[in-house]
Formats: structure tokens, sequence, C-alpha cells
């Protein structure tokens, strides 16, 4: 046996070591194959590989195990059960980078699934590796840490606290700044996943000088760097006024306003939903957005989307209107009331809807001169269909049914409540009735006009329970006529006619 | 007469006290009529104070209204500024999306168009010859696009197996998060081949050395004369008037008129230029007979070696 022959027995056995990983590999990307895999009892082959002298073949199973991973949560299970992170955990420290890459992947495939998996991830001490990975030179590995620790991250306040604790913080604020634009994005997107739970989380995340940075990345060209930067800034906005007023003041206002016009629809949406965010907390807040213009832009940008995107651009509306008249003015003035209207009809799904019914409930709610604005845009009648509807959802009937009461109870126009007259239940039917019998006694022309109409007919056609609020309010309207008319009206009132005509004795 | 002095005495009292009582009213009228006087004016004071104390509240409540609770023109105005800024938003946010627009276009356009000559460099062979037509050749369209694209492509040259392997290591980083590198073979167990082979990447370095030509080689064979071509046509070019200007005070002298004996009909006989001596060329001896006239004589041995000293 010559030294050759010898090598070529170990070189065969490497060659088809690296084959094996490198083919389960590529079944691992194909879902329908999963399945054969684990029943073939493809875990526990993976395992003494990833302890390999060769490091191809080490990175090879580690990204087939974390494919397997990323696959289901069964599968993420077994691979916690099979004690393979600590292994990984240890090697993350060791490795080269590639290594590094691979294992950071696993962890954040087996994170992903569930809070439970994510917990496991954290307790064989993944975290202090990842952040050291943090540190590291190359942005590939720094990109796979930040992906892995965002994930760890999004599942509960405790995990996100845990990502903290850690020091990942300033660490991921270093990442945002790379020239990387996929490492950029992943930092991003990690840092609104720890923002979102808690205003004490979105603190730290601001404390650290996030806000400064995110907001440079408003005008990136890239889409999807665009999506996380306004999705971490709106997680930070949300939770009180002090962090919504520093987001505010890293001078986003005008920049933002053209990102609604972006082709992408989740920058739209992240951008809607950053603006309501912000409007949400303080009128004084919504008065600067106001003054920048931006209501005009959110109600143009609610006209061109469709569906679930343009529900932030409806809610930032509301938020806005309901914070003082003058702000619900302000949406009335930029055409925001007609948006909405054209909204509620062409809209299908319940939940934009009920939204629709909320914010209009909330922009005619102040004044009547704000409810007669909301009623010429022909709202009421669309309300009304909402509330109606036999399948509409809960949600949608409660807030369809709490705006109209909003809008009726404000509204005087009565050419806008006399359809209502129609086909509206008692329980609405009491508030309109209500706003007749404040208007009448004081205005001669509507009081005509009230007969001429038929709405008086329609009114004596009621039936009133005696003493009921609605009672006294049909009552308070037939006092302001005389007798005769009422009588007139009155339902019934040609039959007793014809009986005085047969009890007549001619002299 | 007591009567009398009764009543004298009486009325005396009655005069003293008629004048008395009279005294008394007109002291009392005074007073009483300085006191009401006094009183009425006070009240017309008062009144007065009162009206401008109203006055005064009202325009103080107006202001304090206006300044702190509502003021409507304020809004009005507030809300005819709000609608001008809405509709510069509106303008603003309008072109900026039309930029956008443009811009996105372009880079699709770049992006389609590398893609066709991608293809079509990779696909060249599929052209179209005058024998036989290519299978993108449309006899419908009157230029088919396809085929265009590949007459214009300039073919794919294979790339040798060096190049490749450098490009594996380039390759790395190039944003796919987990795309690892996977070799194809293994790694060789010896480092290196045996023997006295110097070490490829050198040579292969040394194969793509750029060539570096000599100042001699790198200029054309016909320099001068294309620089001077060039400088000619340079002068001609730049030159403003192409006929010469003469000034008045010495006008051209006149030109050259032949003389009659020295023309014939086929142009001028340069006799008084080239040459005064008539010549008879058919008495010339040579062109009858050339063997008479030798115009070299043979050499003369001795008059050869005059002079010499070997």
């Amino acid at each position: 046996m010559s030294q050759r022959q010898v090598l070529q027995v170990f070189e065969q056995y490497q060659k088809s070591r690296t084959q094996f990983v490198q083919t389960v590999a590529e079944l691992a990307t194909r879902p329908q194959n999963i399945e054969i895999l684990q029943n073939a009892g493809v875990m526990s082959l993976l395992r003494p590989l990833l302890l390999d002298i060769v490091p191809t073949i080490q990175q090879t199973a580690a990204l087939a195990l974390g494919r397997l991973a990323n696959y289901n949560d069964d599968l993420a299970e077994a691979v916690v059960k099979g004690d393979i992170l600590p292994q990984l955990v240890y090697s993350l420290a060791e490795q080269n980078r590639f290594y590094k890459k691979a294992a950071a992947f696993v962890l954040r495939a087996v994170a992903k699934h569930s809070p439970a998996l994510a917990q496991s991830v954290v307790d064989c001490g993944a975290l202090d590796a990842l952040v050291i990975c943090l540190e590291e030179f190359d942005p590939g590995v720094k990109e796979a840490a930040a992906w892995a620790l965002g994930y760890i991250a999004r599942h509960s306040a405790e995990l996100a606290q845990h990502v903290v604790d850690a020091g990942a913080v300033p660490l991921l604020v270093l990442c945002v700044q790379e020239p990387e634009i996929s490492l950029k994005r992943i930092a991003a997107s990690a840092l609104s996943d720890i923002c979102k739970h808690s205003p004490e989380l979105a603190q730290t995340v601001v404390d650290a000088g996030a806000i400064a940075h995110l907001a440079q990345m408003i005008l990136n060209p890239d889409a999807k760097l665009k999506r996380q930067v306004f999705s971490a800034l709106s997680q930070i906005a949300k939770h009180s006024v002090d962090l919504a007023e520093m987001v505010v003041e890293a001078e986003i206002f005008p920049a933002v306003l053209t990102c609604l016009r972006d082709q992408d629809e989740y920058v739209k949406k992240n951008v809607a939903t950053l603006i309501r965010e912000i409007a949400k907390h303080t009128p004084e807040l919504s008065q600067l957005i106001v003054n920048a213009g931006g209501v005009a832009a959110v109600v143009d940008y609610v006209g061109e989307t469709r569906g679930n995107v343009r529900l932030p651009g409806v809610m930032m509306l509301g938020y806005v209107a309901a914070h003082s008249e003058n702000l619900a003015m302000a949406v009335i003035v930029s055409k925001g009331v007609v948006q909405l209207s054209v909204c509620l009809s062409e809209e299908s799904e319940d939940h934009v809807q009920a939204a629709c019914a909320w914010a209009l409930g909330q922009i005619g709610r102040h004044t009547p001169e704000h409810a007669k604005a909301v009623a010429v845009a022909n709202v009421l009648p669309r309300l009304l269909r909402c509330y109606l509807r036999p399948d509409a959802s809960e949600d949608l009937q409660t807030k369809s049914k709490k705006a109209l009461k909003n809008i009726l109870q404000k509204c005087v126009h009565l050419p806008a409540l006399e359809p209502l007259l129609h086909d509206a239940p008692p329980n609405i039917l009491k508030h309109v009735v209500g706003q007749f019998s404040k208007v009448l006694p004081h205005d001669t022309k509507a009081r005509k006009l009230f007969v001429t109409s038929c709405g008086l007919k329609k009114v004596q056609e009621i039936k009133a329970e005696p003493g009921s609020a609605l009672a006294e309010y049909i009552n308070a309207i037939n006092n302001c006529y005389p007798e005769e008319i009422v009588k007139y009206y009155s339902p019934g009132y040609s039959d007793a006619l014809l009986d005085r005509v047969d009890k007549y004795q001619p002299q | 007469m007591s009567t009398l002095a009764r009543l004298v005495s009486e009325t005396d009292d009655i005069g003293t006290n008629v004048y008395e009582l009279t005294a008394k009213a007109e002291e009392n009228r005074r007073r009483d009529y300085g006191s009401s006087v006094k009183d009425m004016v006070l009240a017309l004071k008062v009144t007065r104070f009162n009206e401008m104390a109203v006055k005064i509240q009202k325009v103080w409540r107006g202001y304090y209204s206006r300044k702190y609770v509502f003021n409507y023109y304020a809004r009005q105005r507030y809300l005819e500024a709000l609608l001008h800024k809405n509709e510069t938003i509106r303008n603003e946010l309008k072109e900026w999306e039309e930029m956008e627009n443009r811009r996105q276009q372009i880079e699709e356009d770049e992006i389609m168009k590398s893609r066709i000559k991608n293809w079509a460099q990779g696909h060249h062979h599929l052209r179209g010859t005058t024998v036989i037509p290519g299978i993108y050749n449309s006899p419908y369209k009157p230029i088919p696009e396809l085929e265009t694209q590949l007459i214009l492509a300039k073919p794919r040259v294979a790339d040798s197996g060096m190049k490749n392997r450098r490009n594996k290591y380039v390759k790395y980083g190039s944003g796919d998060a987990f795309e690892l590198n996977q070799l194809e073979s293994l790694p060789p167990i010896h480092e290196k081949p045996q023997g006295p082979f110097r070490d490829p990447h050198e040579v292969w370095r040394q194969r793509l050395k750029p060539l570096k030509p000599s100042l001699r080689v790198q200029t054309s064979y016909t320099s001068v004369e294309e620089a001077r071509e060039l400088m000619r046509k340079e002068e001609w070019a730049a030159r403003l008037f192409d006929k010469k200007l003469v000034p008045f005070t010495h006008p051209p002298e006149k030109q050259y008129q032949p003389l009659l004996h020295g023309s014939s009909q086929y142009g001028q006989i340069p006799y008084g230029t080239a040459y005064f001596r008539e010549e008879k060329p058919e008495r010339f001896i040579m062109a009858h007979n050339p063997k008479h006239f030798n115009t070299v004589v043979p050499p003369i041995e001795v008059f050869e070696k005059v002079n010499d000293v070997y």
C-alpha cells in the first residue's frame, strides 16, 4: 500500500460526507422533502457533522439544520431537544465567519416560531454570543446576528428585555450606520422589534441615539429599508408623548410626507402608521402635522390606496379630528370628509369601514357646523346602511351607531336628516326626531318645508311608547303646528272623516 | 281801641312771623335745593360711570375672548392659510412622485436592456445568416427586435478556468445572506503541485500583464505626413477669407503675356524661360542612327593613373 492509496480512502470519505450535507441542504429548500428527511432521521445524522473537522462540512450541516428548523416549529423543537443549540453557541465564538453566519441562521430559524423556542435559545446563552457577533468585522455575520436578535426580541417584552440586557442596542445602532443596505435593513427591523413592547424598551433604544440615524435614512431609495425605518420610528413614537416628540424633533416632517407617494405599498402603510402614532398623542402634535400639510397628504393617500393599506390613514384622520374642533375643521377643509365617505362606501372589509365610521363620528361630533359638513357629504345614509347590514360585524355596528349618534346630536341641517326619518330604526330615530323637535319651534321656513316634504306625516306614523323620549320629541314637534294639520297627517284621519260623513245628518 | 291795639300787636307779630317764616323757608329752600341738585349730579355721574364701565368691560371682554377663547376671523384666516398650504403640499408631492416614477422607469429600462443584451450575447449563435434565416427573424415584422439584438450583440468569449476561480473569492459578500461558498471539488491534499513550478498566480499575472510598447512602436510610421496634413487642414479651416487681400497702392503685376512666336497651338514653348537655343531634334544624329554617336568615350588608362602614388 502506497501513501497515495491510504490517503485516497480518507479523501473518498471526506468527499462523500461533503456530498451528503450538500445534498441534504439542497433538499431542505423544498417543503415537500422535509417530512421525508425528518422520517429518515436527518437530525441525528446532521448533529455529528456539526463537529466535523472540515469547515465546509460544518457550515453546510448548520445551513441544512437551519433550513429544516425554518420550516416548522416541530423541527425547530427537534433541534432544541437534540441539544444542538449549545454546540452552535459554543462554536459561534470559535469558528470562521461562514460558520458564524450559518449558526446564527439556525438560531434565528429556531427562535422565530414561538416565545418558548426563543426562550430556549436565550437559555442556552445565545444572546451573548450573538452580541459578540455584532462586533464582527464581516457585514454578513453582523446581519445574521442582528436578524436572530430581532427574531428573539419580537415575541415578548421579557425576551426583548433580555436582548437589551445583553447590550445589543448600541451595537444595533452602529449596524444601522454601516454602508451595507441589507445590514441597515435588518438592524432597523431588530430595533423596531425591540421597541414595540414597552415605553421603557423604546426609551433605551432612543437613549442609544437611534432616532437620528433612522431619520437620516428616510429618503433612502431602497424601499425595503424604508419599510423597516418607518416601522421602527412608529414603534418608538407609539408609546408616549415624550417619545413621539423626540421622533418629531428629528425633523422628519415635510420629508416623510413624500414617502406617502412611494411605489411600495408597505412603505406607504408604515409612513401612515408613523403619522398616526404621532398624531394620536396630543392636539399640539396633531396641529404640527396639520400645519406641515400632513392632512392633505394623508387624505390623498387614503384616496389612492385600497383595503388594509388605507386603514392607518383613516385612523390618523380620526385621531386628528378627535382632538379639537379646530383640528376637525382642518380635516374638513382638507376634503377629508369626502374622501372618508367614499372610502366608507367602496371598502368591503368590515374593519376598514368601522375605522371610517369612527373617524367620521370624530369629525362630526364637535359643532353643528362640523355635523353639517359631514352630513352634506351624504355620510349619514351610508353609516345607517353599515349599521343595519345584517352581516356587519359587531365592531362595525357599534362604531357606526356611535358615529351616527355623535353626528346627529349636533346636526341641525334638516335636509340631511329627512331621509333618516324614513328608514332609521327606533334607537337612531330618537336622535333624528329630537333634532327636529329642537329646530322646528324656532324656524318658520323649516316648519313649512317639514310639512311639504311629508316629514310631519312620517312623524305621526311613528309608534312611540308614551312617556319615552321619542314620544316627548314627537309632542314637541306637534306643538309647533296647528291641531288640524297634525290631525290631517295622522294615520286613520280619512277614516275618521268618513265616519263623520256617516254620522252627519243634513238639516 | 283795645281791639285795635290787640290787632296791631297781633299783626305786628304776624309781620315778624311772616318775615321769620319766609327767612326760614328761604334758608330751607336754599339748603334743600342745593342738596337735591347735588344728589342729582351725583346720580348722573354714577350712571355715566356705569355706562363707561360697561363700555370698558365690553371692550375688555371682547378682547379677552378673542385672545383666549375664540376668534372667528383668526380661524378663518388660519383655515385659508391651511388650504393654501395643502395646495402647495399636494403639488409638491405630485411633482416628487412624477420624478420618482421617471427614475424608477429609467432603472427598469436599464435592467431590461442589460438582460436582453446578456441574453443576446449568450444566444449569438442563433442569429440568421444570408443563407439560413434565424429563428428569431420573423417574416411578419419589418425589423424583428430580437434578431436585431442578436446581430448587434458581441458573442461572449468563453471564460478560462482561472478567471472563474478568481471570481469565487470576489463573489463573497454580495448580499445574499446565506449563500455559502461551496467548493465543487475538495481542496487539494497537497497545496502545491510537485515540481519546480512557479506560483500559478504569478504565472497568470504574467499572462495578463498589459503590453507596453516603446514610443517608436506606438507612433505611426507616417506620423509626420499626417501631422502636416492635419496642420494644413486646420489652417485652411481656420482661414477667414480665401482671397488674398491686395492693397490698391500695390496693384498686382500684370500677368505674363506669352509671345506670339513663343506659343503654339499645343501651349507655350518654353523658349526664353527654359532655353534660348533653338533645337531641331530631327537633325540629331541620334534620332537616325544611335550607333554613330557614343556619348561615353572609353577611358585612357594613363590618364587614370596620374598622380597615383601606388
